[in-house]
């Protein structure tokens, strides 16, 4: 410390460059080529899974995708803000119907109906934001329980807008109407959610959020704004559920209200979020369309095999085993799923291959009191 | 001019009065102590000047500015940087995402710019590695950059959070209790610390301690908190020997309370009797 002078001056005279850097490792063409290889080869078998003969395969992915999409809009809510919504039939519902409105009603092009989902996505979960910034913990999260009924029971009901009990029709964009065009509709906007929430966590409002998820106080002793920036994770979340809405809307391409249950919604987006893991993308995607697909494949499984009981009851054994993998997850792993696919990603991006991470504490669901 | 001046601040919670018509300056490049008995309201004290509770009386300026109706996040963008005496840092991550947190209001886009990935941003962020880097590397904790924070010991906690504080670039750094869960030896080389500090950041400092031979050495001038009021204050030598914070610290019988106890006593001795 006696040397933290000379130090200092040392620091102005090099322009704030620190003496010495840690150097990045460097990748060996082996290295390289061993990710190179793999990253090819999943590439390889997702397309080989879309072209391969049977075409509804395409649209179970892009289902996943959505389920996906849904369960990044919990994650920047329960993930990175450490609030709760059980209320999310009705942001996903709400970003659908308008979306639909807005192209079959309004005849307007897909790209505005999808924007139109998206600002109402964002809309109404700022004013659920309003009310956190009030009601805390428990509490809010029945607020949020209770929003999800008042889209069910009321909203969903309002004819003008959903179409009744034919429900409302949701042309897919013109170019796009077959599954597989359909599928990188769905794919292209994943991968731009992916790219914002990447850039979200790397950078200043992804540092806020989890100061502010872990002590208002801290955060707001490093100048961080709780309110706006408690709003502006409501904000984000609520324009992923209303993309998520508007592509749900187009692939049944006819939306009625019971799609949009506690049950059918709100409870296995929670549940694929807590699974695939909080704050784990990769994981949450992963887990999306592996939920969807077991859902999709169950059935056909039970049907080669011939047990009888499992193809009457395919629905409820999807429900069951995800509620039971939920209960696991928690007990478990609670950092979800995701912390066996992170080991991968990490090599993918060039580190060494390791098993854990120094800097992952553990640290499960937790609703801030 | 003072950095900060704290006039007539009084707080009431409920039945208890925590402070009374507090009144306290900082001093450009000033280094200023802040003491008295567990339960005195220093910590209150720092909690009103900082924003986090909002006294019922009193005003707060900083460099000349009224800032009584300011948030703390306002606050601290400011210039006003503190540390708490539960350690206050984001427990969850790297001692280096901690400094990067700590320059939020330095950064120079908006929290959605960043989201959508808007080109500056990205040297931006690797200007706030080099400047935690190099903040890190002044109070020797260089070794420490990726480590998480969970785990450190106490000592070394104390340490990260002052270079967190450092890193919201503050003209005002204000510490809790600095050298608590510190030996005697580490709490001598945290005073010549805070001394070198002040010159590389220009820094003036208020701080809660109760190590007194810490005060003694770094300490300008010194406030002696008791039961919410400023009991006196002055040159740290001037105040370590004052009869009143020594009664302070050490406890008196209060006569009245000696004379209840005796006539209890008789009137015990009657009925026994």
């Amino acid at each position: 410390m006696a040397t933290t002078l000379e130090r200092v001056n040392g620091l102005e005279d090099t322009n704030g460059q620190p003496p010495d850097k840690p150097a990045r490792p460097r990748l060996t063409v082996g290295g390289l080529a061993a990710r190179a290889g793999v990253v090819v080869a999943l590439t390889a078998l997702a397309l080989w899974y879309v072209f391969s003969t049977k075409q509804f395969r395409s649209d179970n992915l892009a289902a996943g995708i959505i389920l996906a999409i849904g369960a990044l809009s919990l994650n920047v809510l329960v993930g990175y803000a450490g609030q709760i919504s059980l209320g999310h039939q009705a942001f996903i519902g709400i970003g659908a119907f308008v979306s639909a409105y807005m192209i079959s009603q309004q005849h307007q092009p897909f790209l505005i109906g999808l924007l139109a989902g998206a600002l109402i996505g964002l809309a109404q979960a700022v004013i659920l934001g309003l009310v956190a910034l009030r009601v805390r913990g428990l509490y809010f999260a029945l607020v949020t329980l209770a929003w999800g009924f008042v889209g069910e029971n009321a909203i969903f009901r309002i004819r003008s807008l959903t179409g009744g009990g034919a429900g409302q029709q949701a042309p897919r964009p013109g170019g796009f109407t077959t599954d597989r065009g359909y599928l990188l509709v769905c794919v292209i906007v994943l991968v731009v959610i992916l790219l914002v929430d990447w850039r979200l966590v790397a950078t200043k409002a992804g540092r806020a959020l989890q100061a502010l998820r872990e002590s208002p106080q801290v955060a707001s002793s490093y100048g961080v704004n709780v309110r706006a920036y408690t709003l502006l994770a409501f904000a984000i979340a609520g324009t992923y559920a209303g993309i998520a809405g508007a592509l749900f809307a187009s692939r049944r391409t006819n939306v009625v209200a019971v799609d949009f249950t506690f049950a059918d919604i709100a409870l296995p987006y929670l549940i694929v979020t807590v699974v695939g893991g909080l704050r784990r993308r990769g994981g949450i995607v992963l887990f999306a369309l592996l939920f969807v697909l077991g859902r999709e494949y169950l059935p056909d499984l039970a049907k080669s095999l011939d047990i009888k009981f499992v193809i009457d009851n395919a629905g409820f054994i999807i429900q069951t085993f995800a509620g039971a993998l939920a209960i696991l997850t928690l007990i478990f792993q609670p950092e979800g799923l995701g912390t066996f696919t992170a080991p991968i990603g990490r090599w993918l991006k060039g580190q060494p291959f390791r098993l854990s991470h120094e800097a992952e504490g553990r640290e499960a669901l937790s609703v801030r009191p | 001019m003072s950095v900060l001046e704290v006039a007539g601040t009084s707080i009431r919670f409920g039945g208890l009065q925590a402070l009374t018509d507090v009144n306290l300056r900082v001093d450009e490049f000033e280094i200023v102590g802040l003491i008295g008995p567990n339960g005195a309201g220093k910590t209150t004290c720092f909690n009103c000047v900082t924003g986090f509770y909002r006294p019922q009386t009193g005003r707060v300026f900083f460099q000349g500015e009224d800032v009584s109706d300011f948030g703390p996040h306002e606050r601290s963008a400011m210039g006003m940087g503190r540390t708490f005496q539960q350690v206050g840092l984001v427990k969850s991550t790297t001692v280096l995402d901690n400094l990067l947190t700590a320059q939020h209001t330095a950064i120079g886009y908006g929290a959605v710019s960043g989201m959508i990935g808007v080109p500056t941003t990205f040297p931006t962020e690797r200007a706030l590695r080099r400047r935690a880097d190099s903040i890190l590397e002044i109070l020797g904790l260089g070794a420490l950059r990726d480590s998480p924070v969970r785990g450190l010991s106490y000592g070394t906690l104390k340490r990260v959070e002052i270079a967190a504080v450092l890193a919201t670039d503050p003209d005002l750094l204000m510490l809790d209790e600095p050298s608590s869960g510190m030996g005697p030896e580490e709490a001598h080389r945290l005073g010549d610390e805070l001394l070198e500090l002040r010159n590389a950041f220009d820094l003036s400092i208020l701080m809660i301690e109760h190590h007194v031979p810490l005060v003694v050495r770094v300490c300008d001038y010194v406030y002696v908190l008791n039961f919410g009021r400023i009991l006196t204050e002055g040159l740290p030598n001037e105040v370590r020997e004052h009869p009143e914070v020594v009664a302070a610290y050490l406890g008196e019988e209060a006569p009245e309370a000696e004379a209840e106890a005796e006539r209890l006593e008789a009137e015990l001795e009657k009925t026994a009797g």
